[in-house]
Parts: structure tokens; C-alpha cells; sequence
């Protein structure tokens, strides 16, 4: 608890940090170590980190849920061509999609896209963290969710 | 159609990007209230399990047994079942059955000193798991009785680690009905279990389980024991031995399935009583005691090194809360119980907290029963044997 507290704060705070306090963060970030206890039997030691991750920005979004309260991302949503079969892909199909997806990005653009879509970075914390400047995100961003659509209208044709 | 993105993402799993850690939440405060909640459930989950094995009383017995309740209402009972201690033909207390039961390091001595002898020798049944390889073996660990009760101690093993956590024991207790059968036929009364503290390893744990029934001899007696893990949460709820009471008071049935995914089949334990000797005395009395201000003629009394057994030709008021007691023994030492709970049955049947008994029972020597209220300690019933 002590080694990852601090990252699962951070994922929590990422998603609710805008709309809830303090307590909200810690509350919910002692409900991961909790679920992380009621689930010891499934734990792999060395995903271990993005096994809490994964449970913090969940638990975090279903809160923000609660509220009726959005992270507002850059443009969080890509469009379909027709009628797209993804309500009914399996989820471990979706992931596979998704990771199939960000694989064909460049290195860069694959964290950019990870850090403002999965970890809930804002464009700033982005820029601060990797000294990207903030217009180049916003290429990086864009060129994925084109992918993105790109792949999902490919598989659209097979599904 | 337009999708989100950060949604589309949850299935997704992250392992490349390092984030850096902001200061948004104090670690000590994260750390205080997990510790919160995982004790509130640990105390919950013994609270549930201790409610199990005092409790429970397996569905389909309970009809029955309330009309023969009714039916008994001029020979109304009252079991009182009392510490378990030892006798010269019981074996040592396994371990955490001793534990359970608080049999203490004195009682312990004293059972060595007066000899044991072997009950079950190494009963066991091994089960195939249906969705993983893994074997689970069954044992019957140890078993006790009297005219009155039997209990049983089964250890459960299995190959795989991780097989047996908490959130196991806590359903399974609830989901997983275990019947015994004696020489053929089930127990007249009613039976209950659920499993104990884990062991010190995470690949086998402790299911106690008790039965009440009247057999006169146990010597040679066959025990079947039968239970069934069932395969997912649709069975569960589909299977016609479990209560609706119990699949109410069963929360998060998928998160049971999702958690414990090793659910065995139907299996079953059979083994013989060999040396399981009944040293209950019955004490005739066919006299009038006055019980919580009722006048009730005490036909007799069982007395036995695990249960008393007083039975009455008058039924007592509903009301009757549970009591404590002791017994006098002829040496002028006393033994003490406490009663920690009570079926709402005509029978009157209780059991008591066995951590406050602290001597071993010689039958032979008690010579009167003291009943008293467990608030006031005010005394209900003075019972003289002699």
C-alpha cells in the first residue's frame, strides 16, 4: 500500500480531482486496496500495478458516474461509418481491437493517446510531463482516434 | 454511430506509460481506511460464520422438525449442549477444533493423562474440481458424540493454492448444503455447519458441522456425509435443497462465481464409527422444578462430557431467554457454561459458549444443574440430581 498509494491516488484524481475533494480520492482509493485484499487469489505479482490502475480508474469513473459528471477529454469519441457491429464484440474482442489499434501508432503517439484516454491526463499534464507541446498532443490525439476509426470501419466489414 | 473513446478503453489494460505521482490524498488516511473496511468485513464474515454453525438448520429438516415440535408439546426438551471437554474414550482435540471450541492446554493434559482413543482413522474422499484440475481431498478430521449429537471436523485440501480464501469458506458455508446420514437414514433432528478460520496455508480449511439426533449406540454406525459445490451462480440458484431464506441472505452471487471459480460436484464421505462410545448417564428424575417461574415436571436428564439433555413433560414459555449455568459436582467445585443461543423450536434447544467451560466433566460426579438468567444471573432453576 505504501508503494502504490500515491500512483492509485493519482489515477483516482485524474477522473474525479475536478469534481470531488480530497476524502472523495481517499475513500476511493482505499476501496482498490480493498477490492486488491478480497482479490489476493487472482494477483499476478508483476501486473500488479496495472491491475490497481485498472481498478482505480474504474472504481474512480463509476463514482463520477454517481454525480452524472464527465472527464472532459479531447474529443472523446470516434465516429462509425453505418452499423457498426461493436455493441456486440466481446469485450476481451474490444480490448484486442483497442490494443491492435494503439500498437500501430508510433511509440509517441501510442502514450500520448494512453496518457489522455486511459490515464485521464489533461493536455497540459501531458505537456508538462513529456515536453510535448500542447499543438503536437493534439495532432497525436487526432491521428489515433483516425486509426481508431480506421480499424473499427476495417473489422466493421467482418464482424 | 459515435463511440467513446476513454470507454472503449476500460477492457483495456496498462502497463507502458508512468505517470507521475501527484500529492492528492494522504497515504496514512488511505491506509486507515482500508484497514477499516477489512476488518469490518473479517468481523463480519466470523460473525457469519459463527451465525452459520450455531444456526443454521438445513431447510427441509426445519418443517420437520416443527411439526414434531408440535407433536411434542406434552414432552417438551431442552438440550443445553455443554463445553466439550474430554473423556477418557475421546481422542485429542484437533487442533483447531480445540481452538473452536476453547478447549484449553489444562483439558488438553487432562485427556492424555486419561487416555485417548483413535475415533476416525483418516475417513477421506477425494474430489475432481469441474472447472480447473485441481484435487480436492475431503477428510473426516475427527468426530464426537453422544446420545444426543454428533459433530464432525472434515478438513478440505486441494492442490491449488489460493483454492480456499475467505470469501470461499464465508459462501460456501451459506451455498453449500452437507447433510449426514446415519445408518442409512437421515438424522431425525436438525444439523448445521460451516467452515472455520483457515489454516495456515491457503489450500485447505476446517468445516465443522453438527447434527442433533438420538442414537442409543454408536458403535459400528456408518456415516455418510454428502455435499455439492455447485458448478456456477445459475445452479445455485436453480437447486431446489437451498432455501429461499438462504439464497435471499446470500449477497453478490455473481461476485461469488467470479471469485471462486473451483466449485466441486457432488461428493460424498462414508466411514464407520468404530470406537465412538457413548458414556451419556441418564438421570431419572420424575420430579417437579420450577423453571422461570413454571412448575414443570422433569422427567429425566442426559448428561454426557459434550451436551445436557433435560428433558420435561410441560412446554415452557416462548419467552425463555437464553441462560448460563453451572454445574456442582460433588467435590463442591463448579463448572460454569453459557448459552449463546436458541432455535425458536418446542424442543427448546440451545448451545452454549464453550469458552467459558473450563474443567473436564466427570459425568458421575455432578450433583445438581443451575440455571440462571444470562443478564441478571438471577437463578431460574435450581435442579438437584440426587
Amino acid at each position: 500500500m505504501d508503494t502504490y498509494s500515491s500512483y492509485v491516488s493519482t489515477v483516482i484524481y485524474n477522473i474525479i480531482g475536478q469534481n470531488m475533494t480530497r476524502e472523495d480520492v481517499e475513500e476511493t482509493a482505499s476501496d482498490v486496496f480493498f477490492t486488491l485484499w478480497n482479490n489476493t487469489e487472482k494477483l499476478i505479482p508483476e501486473k500488479l500495478k496495472p491491475y490497481l490502475g485498472s481498478i482505480a480508474r474504474n472504481k474512480a469513473k463509476n463514482k463520477l458516474r454517481e454525480i452524472g459528471e464527465t472527464v472532459p477529454l479531447e474529443e472523446d469519441y470516434v465516429f462509425v461509418e453505418g452499423q457498426n457491429s461493436y455493441e456486440i464484440i466481446e469485450e476481451r474482442e474490444r480490448a484486442d481491437i483497442i490494443r491492435g489499434t494503439l500498437n500501430e501508432l508510433s511509440s509517441t503517439d501510442k502514450e500520448v493517446f494512453i496518457r489522455h484516454y486511459y490515464c485521464y491526463q489533461t493536455i497540459s499534464d501531458i505537456e508538462d510531463e513529456t515536453g510535448i507541446p500542447a499543438s503536437t498532443i493534439k495532432s497525436k490525439l487526432k491521428r489515433g482516434r483516425e486509426k481508431l476509426k480506421e480499424i473499427f470501419n476495417e473489422r466493421g466489414v467482418f464482424l | 454511430m459515435k463511440y467513446k473513446i476513454s470507454d472503449m478503453l476500460d477492457s483495456y489494460s496498462e502497463n507502458t506509460v508512468d505517470i507521475k505521482s501527484k500529492d492528492v490524498a494522504s497515504r496514512d488516511r488511505i491506509k486507515e481506511l482500508t484497514m477499516n473496511k477489512i476488518n469490518a468485513k473479517t468481523e463480519d464474515m466470523t460473525e457469519r460464520i459463527k451465525g452459520e454453525i450455531s444456526n443454521r438448520i438445513l431447510p427441509e429438516k426445519r418443517n420437520r422438525l416443527t411439526k414434531r415440535g408440535f407433536a411434542l408439546l406434552t414432552a417438551a426438551a431442552l438440550m443445553l449442549s455443554l463445553a466439550v471437554t474430554a473423556m477418557a474414550t475421546y481422542e485429542l482435540w484437533q487442533p483447531v477444533w480445540a481452538e473452536y471450541f476453547g478447549v484449553n492446554e489444562k483439558q488438553q493434559t487432562a485427556m492424555m493423562e486419561e487416555g485417548t482413543t483413535e475415533l476416525v482413522d483418516g475417513a477421506s474422499v477425494t474430489v475432481k474440481s469441474i472447472n480447473t484440475e485441481a484435487n480436492f481431498t475431503i477428510t473426516a478430521e475427527q468426530v464426537i458424540g453422544d446420545k444426543h449429537t454428533l459433530q464432525v471436523l472434515l478438513k478440505f485440501t486441494s492442490d491449488t493454492p489460493g483454492a480456499f480464501t475467505k470469501e470461499f469458506m464465508r459462501n460456501a458455508t451459506i451455498l453449500s448444503p452437507i447433510r449426514i446420514t446415519i445408518n442409512g437414514k437421515d438424522p431425525d433432528l436438525t444439523g448445521g455447519g460451516g467452515f472455520l478460520r483457515d489454516t495456515a496455508d491457503d489450500y485447505s480449511c476446517y468445516y465443522q458441522f453438527q447434527t442433533e439426533c438420538l442414537v442409543d449406540d454408536w458403535k459400528d454406525s456408518t456415516i455418510v456425509i454428502t455435499g455439492v459445490f455447485s458448478k456456477n451462480t445459475q445452479e445455485l440458484l436453480d437447486d431446489p435443497t437451498i432455501s429461499e431464506e438462504d439464497k435471499k441472505t446470500t449477497r453478490e452471487l455473481w461476485e461469488i462465481e467470479q471469485i471462486n471459480p473451483l466449485r466441486l460436484e457432488d461428493w460424498n464421505l462414508s466411514f464407520s464409527l468404530q470406537d465412538l462410545a457413548d458414556t451419556t448417564k441418564t438421570i431419572e428424575l420424575n420430579k417437579s422444578v420450577d423453571i422461570a417461574g413454571e412448575a414443570v415436571t422433569v422427567d429425566y436428564i442426559d448428561i454426557s462430557p459434550i451436551s445436557l439433555y433435560i428433558k420435561y413433560n410441560s412446554a415452557l414459555d416462548e419467552s425463555l431467554e437464553p441462560y448460563s449455568g453451572e454445574l456442582t459436582l460433588s467435590d463442591g467445585n463448579t463448572i460454569s457454561f453459557e448459552l449463546d443461543s436458541c432455535n425458536e423450536y418446542n424442543d427448546w434447544l440451545y448451545f452454549l459458549d464453550y469458552k467459558t467451560y473450563e474443567g473436564v466433566l466427570d459425568v458421575s460426579k455432578v450433583v445438581s444443574i443451575t440455571l440462571r438468567d444470562r443478564e441478571s444471573q438471577e437463578i431460574i432453576a435450581q435442579i438437584n440430581l440426587q
